[in-house]
């Protein structure tokens, strides 16, 4: 077992400077918008999307620090996304009207 | 039947009171973590609702009798019919066998004391009576009438009805289903007895361990996708609205992948109790174990995979038509194995027609139907011509009604001397099982011809050719209406007239019948120790001859 101090900044500093990072990445998005970037728009959008989704995973759902068991069920639920997404798109990129 | 000669009944000595005797008051009821008293609130809360929903269908049914109506007017028509819809989905089948027999019975077929999680537990029953309060509420205020699927734009922007509370309602009740589905994946990961192997899993636990996973994965896109209409009905956020670029399609999928699997969380635990009761009835070890295990993992992983064929006429592009055509006929397959390895385990066994065996006997029978049909729908072109059918209610209350309620009429049926320690009547039992088998077949037989001839769902008014298959229908309803009324009657009188059930009056090998009847708070007397496969009744069915009593051998020892 750790201390308390050691404890609140386990819980705190970690989550805290995630967070940070996630909406300094959230600008970037938003300031991204602006550039004339054609079809990168979008290539950068889910880039940074794809970053913050890593923040979250490994600070805020504390994967890093997680057993097995759990990092499985972790990919378990982006497994099951990425079902949802691509049969979704099936369809709505296959439509043609 | 005598129990005397079997080694495995617990001697009545050891007996130091039920978790029935912890406590007398309505506050230790509301505030106990016992997983087998929050199995029977929820018990409760779902049968008021069953019967909410049931006369919400009932006065849908009177007014059908006639082309043009008796007594309603469209609106309240539309009313009734999405009320019944939204209450049975997701305020009685949803929860029905995971909430009451799976509450009950899953730590005590693994041998634990509780679940891992009671606290969770019973916090999942409060959000089922939060969720519940505001579906009263839409009720009271006047009701709401989408239908249950909550299409836009009709939700979103032109019904007049109570729709953002209805969606709340079904938002916090989805929030119950994954605490209760965490809670059990939690306990069958880390609860599991000395000796309860994965293998040596009942498959009533399987049946909860899929039935979590589907539950977890599959509620949060629903509770997503009513927050979206929320959204767009209350704050004007065009998600689903074409005109500024939004796509009402959208929201079918989301729906649907979550409504689709929601199937499956109805009748997953459905297999898993007839499962039980075919192997104990009958005598015989259930044929193919390990098929049955994969049979289910396939559904549920599978079942993700064809919410599609929900959407054939809805605009979806014909390239996704023919994969979630193609997955939905895939899907059959582990369904259709289950279907023959539980015929095999009837094969030469002992049988006997207690009432949950006809009620599960009711249930193979009605599920074949309901998959069968399925396949019909499965198919493209037959689908585009029976969309919004009769034949469509029919096929998926055959599914729902004749396979999840037959099913959890079986549970209740089989478990209730284990859950009360009482026996009910055995006649009116069977009479029951047998009515309500007769009356689901009276009620939705026609619903499938007059489908199939084109008469639609939905419809307040109809051509005079359809009235008699009509008529028939509600005729049935009735039948069905005193199937479910008589159970209530006599489960009631057995409680306080009943004979003493002893600890196993089925002679069943599970561990949860290893225990005194009804259990003490901490499920045994002592830990349990699990030393065999489950379902140890009989290897090579009737052979000898010998008249006598089929050997049967308990799957571990907890007195
Ligand atoms: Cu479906």
């Amino acid at each position: 077992m750790t201390n308390g101090r050691q404890d609140r900044r386990y819980l705190w500093l970690g989550p805290g400077a995630a967070w940070l990072i996630l909406l300094m990445l959230f600008a970037v998005s938003l300031g991204s918008a602006y550039l004339p970037l054609g079809a990168g728009n979008l290539a950068v959008n889910l880039g940074i999307a794809a970053v913050m989704l890593a923040v979250l995973a490994a600070v805020l759902m504390d994967l890093r620090n997680s057993v097995a068991l759990v990092r499985i069920v972790a990919a378990a639920g982006l497994f099951w996304i990425i079902i949802m997404f691509a049969l979704t798109f099936s369809d709505f990129l296959t439509r043609h009207y | 039947m005598t129990d005397a000669a079997l080694p495995f009944v617990p001697p009545l000595d050891i007996w130091r009171g039920s978790y029935l005797d912890e406590g007398h008051t309505i506050a230790s009821w509301l505030t106990t973590t016992d997983h087998k008293r929050i199995a029977i609130l929820y018990a409760l809360s779902i049968t008021v609702f069953f019967f909410i929903g049931g006369v919400a269908i009932g006065l849908v049914r009177l007014e059908l009798i006639s082309p043009t109506g008796l007594f309603l007017t469209s609106d309240e028509y539309n009313r009734l019919f999405t009320i019944h819809g939204i209450i049975m989905v997701w305020f009685f089948l949803v929860p029905s066998i995971p909430a009451t027999l799976g509450n009950f019975l899953l730590p005590m077929m693994i041998g634990a004391p509780d679940v891992a999680f009671p606290r969770l537990n019973l916090l999942s029953w409060y959000l089922y009576v939060g969720g519940a309060a505001f579906t009263v509420y839409v009720l009271l205020s006047g009701g709401v009438d989408t239908g249950w699927t909550f299409y836009p734009p009709f939700s979103s922007e032109y019904s007049h009805s109570n729709v953002i509370p209805a969606a709340v309602g079904v938002f916090i009740v989805g929030f119950s289903s994954i605490a209760t589905g965490v809670n059990f994946l939690a306990t069958i990961h880390m609860l599991r007895a000395p000796g309860m192997t994965w293998l040596r899993l009942p498959l009533f636990v399987w049946s909860m361990y899929t039935v979590s996973v589907v539950m977890v994965l599959a509620t949060p896109v629903l509770a997503m996708s009513l927050l979206l209409i929320v959204a767009e009905r209350f704050f004007g956020l065009p998600i689903f609205d074409p005109s500024a670029g939004g796509d009402p399609i959208l929201f079918q999928h989301l729906f649907w992948f979550y409504s689709h699997p929601a199937v499956y969380i109805m009748i997953l635990p459905a297999m898993g109790v007839v499962s039980e009761v075919f192997a104990c009835f009958a005598r015989r070890r259930v044929f193919g174990y390990a098929f049955m295990v994969f049979a289910m993992l396939m559904i549920a992983v599978v079942g993700f995979m064809v919410w599609g064929h929900h959407m054939f006429v809805a605009g979806q592009s014909p390239v996704a038509d023919l994969i979630f055509s193609f997955l939905s006929f895939i899907v059959a397959v582990p369904s259709a194995i289950k279907v023959f390895n539980w015929t095999a385990t009837l094969y030469r066994g002992h049988i006997g027609f207690e009432a949950p065996m006809i009620y599960a006997l009711g249930f193979l029978g009605l599920f074949t139907i309901g998959g069968l049909t399925g396949l019909f729908l499965a198919s493209v072109p037959i689908d585009i011509a029976t969309t919004d059918t009769y034949f469509v209610v029919a096929h998926f209350h055959t599914i729902m009604v004749g396979g999840t309620v037959s099913a959890f009429m079986a549970g209740i049926h089989y478990w209730w001397p284990k859950v009360t320690g009482k026996l009910y009547n055995e006649f009116w039992a069977q009479f029951a099982a047998i009515t309500m088998f007769l009356g689901f077949n009276v009620t939705f037989l026609p619903q499938f011809v007059m489908g199939w001839l084109g008469m639609p769902r939905r419809y307040h008014y109809y051509p005079d050719v359809f009235q008699i298959w009509h008529v028939l229908s509600s005729g049935g309803a009735l039948i069905l209406a005193a199937a479910y009324l008589m159970p209530l009657v006599y489960l009631t009188w057995s409680l306080f007239y009943g004979q003493d059930a002893g600890a196993n009056p089925w002679r069943s090998t599970g561990l949860e019948w290893q225990t005194p009847s009804p259990p003490p708070k901490t499920n045994f007397v002592r830990p349990p120790r699990v030393d065999a496969d489950p379902y140890e009744y009989h290897d090579f069915g009737r052979t000898e001859e010998t008249g006598g009593e089929a050997r049967a051998r308990p799957q571990g020892e907890a007195t």
